[in-house]
């Protein structure tokens, strides 16, 4: 399929065109008139906030939808009544950002499923040999007999793209590839891409991180609300002025996150001791953000957990009084609040319509039921106040959760949350995976609760936006606090070697 | 929607079968009709059967809108029965209104006792509800039938069935002369009522709202503080007693005793039942029509040519289940619609 | 029209078969019967087969015409005899205890129509109840088991736990006792639910484990489900004792005999009272004396029973028709107090 020829005419410089896409849900312009070029031999980001169009224009590249208007020419031809089956055979591949992985099965099984071209008839230890010798040509060793479960984020990754690579996919497309990879990950992952287009492939990029598109990106095309608003080289951009591309029509409320004065009492103290490592203790004060940075599994889980469900084995206090043996109902109650650090698992009915999602955790203050019965009337009155105070779109209750951008979930989520008479919110991860006009708004609405006189803890792995935030980072490694930043004394290299455990 | 399409195929299907048979469809159309609405009798025995599909089909659906697989509904209807069949005979004495509360209650506790049980194993111990349901089945068979054959067995017939009731314990007495003398008896319009019943209380209450939730995303529920293990309980216990008023319609609105053998796995077509209507209370009214309609008609069948045979018979119901299942199970789109918006 | 009916008159006693689809496709002027079956249905080998075979033979040689459905479930009896009630049949006959039930309501509504209950019993001006004294007949196989058997274990399979299976069992146990007073019975029931009476391979089952603690010879009172127990016989190399119709040609030389209950003749009888226009309410016995109960020999067994042994058994049998043996009847056994 890849005919890299000496003399190749104008024409052939581009791989993947898309010509005057038109697309429309119901009254909604998922895309307008988008057309799109993407040179061959290039990576190529797709950047815009969530529900911009990025995720419907690759649907229709693989025949989920087909558009309303518009034709997508591929390897100059036209592509007709495409399906994703069809889409592989003609060299597009895919990665999702939920890897599509089964996690019971072992990773050579997984790759058996994605039907390497071959016999018929599966030889197992032939198909080992043959992916092996792939990993080993694209430096993607990953363990070909464990389980995809046990394996860690960046590896599922290299199998998704092992799965492609063995079917001579010539167009890679990666949606928010870096959104679960730590710093260092995102980095490998980057030199693979590399490679990949060195070796002649075209890579298309959807992501959120402007650092990236910048450092490893040869062209961006910027899309809003449906509509193209630029492409173009990236090496005339920098970072502020594609920031500012990208948040033009978002006014940011960016509130002074300098510490404000304190109050000495603790409102949270957690304490737990592991036998191997030793204590875990740290405290929370009224006012504050209080920013957990570490490297994965490195203890983020075992607070959240303790902060969130019973546990007897160790000490939780909240205003002197032990809370360690509520449940989260109970802790609710007395002004905890919690964002979930999975919303697609734990916080959102994905299959059932808004109102449904805002009856889940609802505050009895608000009165949506009455004698156990309920009143719709109030509950969307609620929901056209946050959903106007957040900017969530489209304002439509009767839409299920799922068809909602990440973005506008997450919104929606801390949105309810923060409507809670609530002295402290629990966020692990508050704006993964979120657009940046949304991560904005969330940002801003931590900065209006800590201004309230309430407090945040953050638990997140993206240091940007724990400094942004923070009036103090604590450093969390092998289950021990093992440093603490105060604001605006940040050090990003002194946080990276204590995440790292380089400092005790 | 889809379910009704899938009826249709499936009732389509097997009239082109017939044919093949060489009966003359529109003939079988005809007796299917007459099968149901010729006389009062027969209306009256569809309706009857219906009113236990629709218990059987609100138990399946409650727990189906928890997330959970009620294959019990014939073991506790069972249960229910066996309970309100033998009230009467413990407490012979009692009067007007207290007699048929007491069967009722008996009845009740009976049926919601063994709907607890898998709901109580599957919350505390994740033992898997469909397991345990099944193995409940056959233990409630094997307790029905102790009590029937060995406790309070009719000597008066040879049949194995319970002492009948003194009229005090049934329905008819507070009925008296309303229904005409066939099967279908006030307990129809009890499950009439309770399908808007429970409507009412899936889509419009906080306990719905917390079973639903539970239903569709557990671990959100669990996170935002839902009392999961409690709902599950009680759905399973409401499931219980639903399935229980089978043994209102048939112990006390229409034989007066308990017949071993008279349920025709309600309990399984109760699944049917809620599938076919997706677990919607209005819809199991429809599709409990439809499955009595179905049973009595292919029954006529059977009756009224000379090639359908009650095994053929049951082909044509099981082509008709088959093609609803697969109508509503199947990610399909019907033509007009987006799917899942 | 009339040449044609003569002519396929002609025929039927050439064909079974030809006679059957004719008879049901052309109306004939003759007596018309309508026949309901139990859920077994008539393929059971057993109890609803010998009802099929009875009405059967009187279509071939009365030349009756005849109908018949098989029952689905309890309440869809009543359904059946009120349909049949609004047809044109001139006798209808129900097979099996539970339609006794339905018949009573139904027999009430219809007081012109007739009908035949087998072994059941309903008291009405126009049904004829036909019943079987089944514990003599198990009695005599039980009795021929224990003179047969060299080990003192002997079992019984029972299809549903019903009153009319345990019948059966305490007619056969006290056959076993009569002669040999210190053999044990094993008794098995197959399950509580509908089910138990088509269930072979539970049957199986459950005979292989009889065998297997020392059973020689076990009767199967089980319907559909027997042919199980004659397969595990088979396999064991042991006998097993049939029931309802004679069952010997199932297994020759595993079946010793088999406890004729003559529903085929009741019903043959039956059909010729309604030819011939006669018809007697009330209460039918069928029993040892008038061959409605009964063993079974034949070629397939003959080889199994020994002359001496069937000398003793017509003695015992003679003994029951005169009253010197009373078989104990579990029927009739004293009630015991309802709470």
């Amino acid at each position: 399929m890849i005919s890299p020829q000496p003399g190749r005419t104008p024409d052939l410089t581009y791989e993947l065109e898309f010509k005057n896409i038109h697309k429309k849900f119901g009254d909604l312009w998922a895309c307008k008139n988008i057309s799109l070029k993407i040179k061959k031999n290039s990576i190529h980001a797709l950047i815009g906030e969530n529900g911009a169009g990025k995720s419907t224009l690759l649907k229709i590249l693989f025949g989920f939808y087909y558009p309303d208007q518009g034709e997508i020419v591929f390897q100059q031809q036209a592509l007709q009544s495409m399906n994703p089956d069809l889409a592989l055979k003609m060299g597009l591949g895919m990665v999702q950002q939920h890897f599509t992985l089964s996690p019971e099965m072992s990773v050579l099984d997984h790759l058996i499923l994605t039907r390497p071209p071959g016999s018929v008839f599966l030889s197992r230890p032939k198909i080992l040999n043959k992916f092996e010798m792939l990993a080993g040509q694209w430096e993607l060793k990953v363990p070909f007999l464990k389980k995809v479960g046990e394996l860690s984020v960046g590896e599922q990754q290299k199998v998704e793209l092992l799965g492609l690579l063995i079917q001579n996919v010539s167009v890679f497309i990666f949606d928010e590839p870096t959104a679960v990879l730590s710093p260092e990950d995102s980095e490998i992952f980057f030199q693979q891409i590399l490679k990949l287009k060195n070796a002649g492939k075209t890579i298309i990029l959807v992501t959120h991180k402007l650092k990236e598109v910048l450092k490893w990106c040869d062209e961006y095309s910027l899309l809003s609300q449906g509509q193209m608003v630029q492409s173009g080289p990236t090496n005339l951009e920098n970072f502020d002025s594609l920031s500012a591309k990208l948040l033009k029509n978002v006014k940011i409320d960016r509130a002074e996150s300098l510490c404000s004065d304190l109050d000495t009492r603790p409102l949270l103290t957690y304490k737990r001791e592991f036998s191997k490592s030793g204590d875990l203790k740290f405290q929370i004060f009224a006012g504050q953000i209080v920013g957990v940075c570490g490297v994965e599994g490195n203890g983020q889980e075992e607070i959240l957990t303790d902060l969130v469900e019973s546990n007897r084995n160790m000490a939780l206090t909240w205003k002197k009084i032990s809370i360690q043996s509520l449940n989260n109902d109970q802790r609710r109650d007395l002004g905890i609040g919690y964002l979930p650090s999975d919303r697609l698992k734990q916080g959102l009915i994905l299959s059932a319509d808004v109102i449904e999602n805002a009856l889940l955790a609802d505050d009895r203050s608000w009165n949506f039921f009455s004698f156990g019965f309920l009143r719709r009337k109030n509950v969307r009155e609620f929901l056209k106040k946050i959903f106007y105070e957040f900017q969530i779109v489209p304002a439509n209750w009767k839409l299920p959760l799922s068809s909602f951008s990440g973005g506008n979930q997450q919104k929606f989520l801390v949105a309810k949350e923060l409507q809670k008479k609530i002295q402290l919110l629990v966020a692990p991860h508050p704006t993964r995976g979120v657009d940046l006009q949304s991560a904005e708004k969330i940002h801003s609405s931590f900065y209006d609760f800590k201004n309230a006189g309430g407090s945040v803890l953050v638990i997140s792995s993206d240091l940007e936006e724990l400094m942004k935030l923070s009036n103090r980072i604590l450093v969390i490694f092998n289950r021990q606090i093992v440093g603490e930043l105060k604001n605006p004394d940040w050090d990003e290299k002194k946080l990276g070697r204590l995440m790292s455990g380089g400092v005790k | 929607m889809k379910g009704l399409l899938g009826f249709i195929f499936g009732l389509g299907l097997s009239l082109i079968l017939v044919s093949v048979l060489g009966e003359n469809p529109i003939h079988i159309l005809q007796i299917f009709y007459n099968s149901v609405f010729a006389t009062q009798y027969d209306l009256a025995t569809t309706l009857f059967t219906m009113t236990s599909l629709i218990f059987t089909g609100l138990s399946v659906a409650v727990a189906f809108h928890a997330g959970l697989f009620n294959i019990g509904a014939e073991g506790q209807l069972l249960m229910g029965s066996l309970g309100m069949a033998i009230s009467g005979l413990l407490l012979p004495n009692l009067i007007l209104p207290y007699s048929f509360l007491w069967a009722l209650v008996l009845g009740l506790c009976l049926g919601g006792f063994w709907g607890f049980i898998p709901g109580y194993l599957k919350s505390r111990w994740g033992g898997h509800e469909v397991i345990v349901t099944m193995m409940l089945n056959f233990i409630a068979a094997g307790i029905v039938n102790y009590f029937v054959i060995d406790v309070f067995q009719n000597r008066e017939v040879q049949t194995p069935e319970t002492i009948p009731l003194t009229k005090e314990f049934l329905l008819s007495s507070f009925t008296h002369g309303i229904f005409p003398r066939t099967p279908v008896n006030a307990s129809f319009l009890f499950a009439v009522l309770f399908c808007f019943l429970f409507y009412v209380l899936i889509y419009h209450t906080r306990w719905g709202f917390q079973l639903r939730s539970v239903g569709k995303n557990p671990e959100a529920s669990k996170f935002y503080g839902v009392p999961y293990q409690k709902i599950q309980i009680q759905a399973f216990v409401l499931a219980g007693f639903l399935a229980a008023f089978v043994g209102v319609n048939e112990v006390l609105g229409f034989s007066g005793r308990l017949r071993l053998g008279f349920s025709s796995d309600l309990g399984f077509l109760g699944v049917a039942v809620a599938m076919m209507a997706s677990g919607h209370p209005i819809g199991i009214l429809a599709s409990s029509f439809l499955f009595a309609f179905l049973l009595k008609g292919s029954l006529d069948l059977d009756l009224e040519t000379q090639t359908i045979t009650k095994d053929f018979a049951r082909v044509i119901q099981a082509l008709v289940l088959l093609s609803v299942i697969g109508f509503t199970q199947f990610p399909f789109k019907l033509p007009g619609f987006k799917s899942g918006k | 029209m009339r040449q044609l009916i003569l002519f396929l008159k002609k025929l039927k006693p050439f064909s079974v078969l030809i006679g059957l689809v004719m008879a049901i496709s052309a109306s004939l002027a003759s007596t018309n019967i309508g026949l309901i079956l139990d859920k077994g249905g008539k393929d059971d080998k057993s109890f609803n087969s010998n009802a099929f075979q009875g009405i059967s033979k009187a279509q071939k040689e009365l030349g009756i015409s005849f109908k018949f459905v098989e029952a689905t479930d309890l309440n869809s009896l009543e359904n059946l005899h009120r349909s049949f009630a609004k047809k044109d049949f001139d006798l209808i006959i129900g097979i099996g205890f539970v339609q006794a039930d339905a018949i009573k309501k139904v027999a009430a509504d219809f007081p012109q129509k007739k009908w035949i209950l087998v072994d059941g019993e309903v008291n009405l001006p126009n049904v004829r109840s036909l019943v079987f004294e089944d514990h003599e007949g198990s009695f005599l196989v039980g009795a021929l088991a224990a003179m047969k058997s060299k080990s003192t274990i002997i079992g019984f399979i029972g299809a549903m736990d019903v009153p009319l299976i345990r019948r059966f069992h305490m007619g056969f146990e006290a056959g076993v006792k009569n002669v040999n007073p210190k053999a044990k019975v094993l008794v098995n029931f197959l399950g509580v639910t509908q089910e138990s009476w088509n269930n072979p391979p539970k049957a199986k089952e459950q005979a292989l484990s009889q065998y297997n603690v020392g059973a020689e010879i076990i009767f199967a009172a089980a319907g559909a489900s027997g042919t199980g127990v004659f397969d595990a016989a088979e396999e064991k190399k042991k006998l097993a004792i049939g029931v309802d119709s004679n069952q010997n040609y199932l297994k020759p030389g595993f079946i010793l005999t088999s406890m004729l209950k003559r529903v085929d003749v009741a019903v043959f009888e039956a059909a010729r009272e309604a030819k011939n226009g006669h018809f007697v309410p009330g209460l039918g016995r069928f029993g040892l004396k008038d061959h409605g109960i009964d063993y079974s020999m034949d070629q397939f067994n003959e080889k199994l029973v020994s002359t001496e042994y069937r000398k003793r058994l017509e003695e015992l049998k003679q003994k029951i028709i005169r009253g010197e043996i009373v078989v104990p009847d579990y029927y009739k056994i004293p009630k015991k107090k309802n709470i």
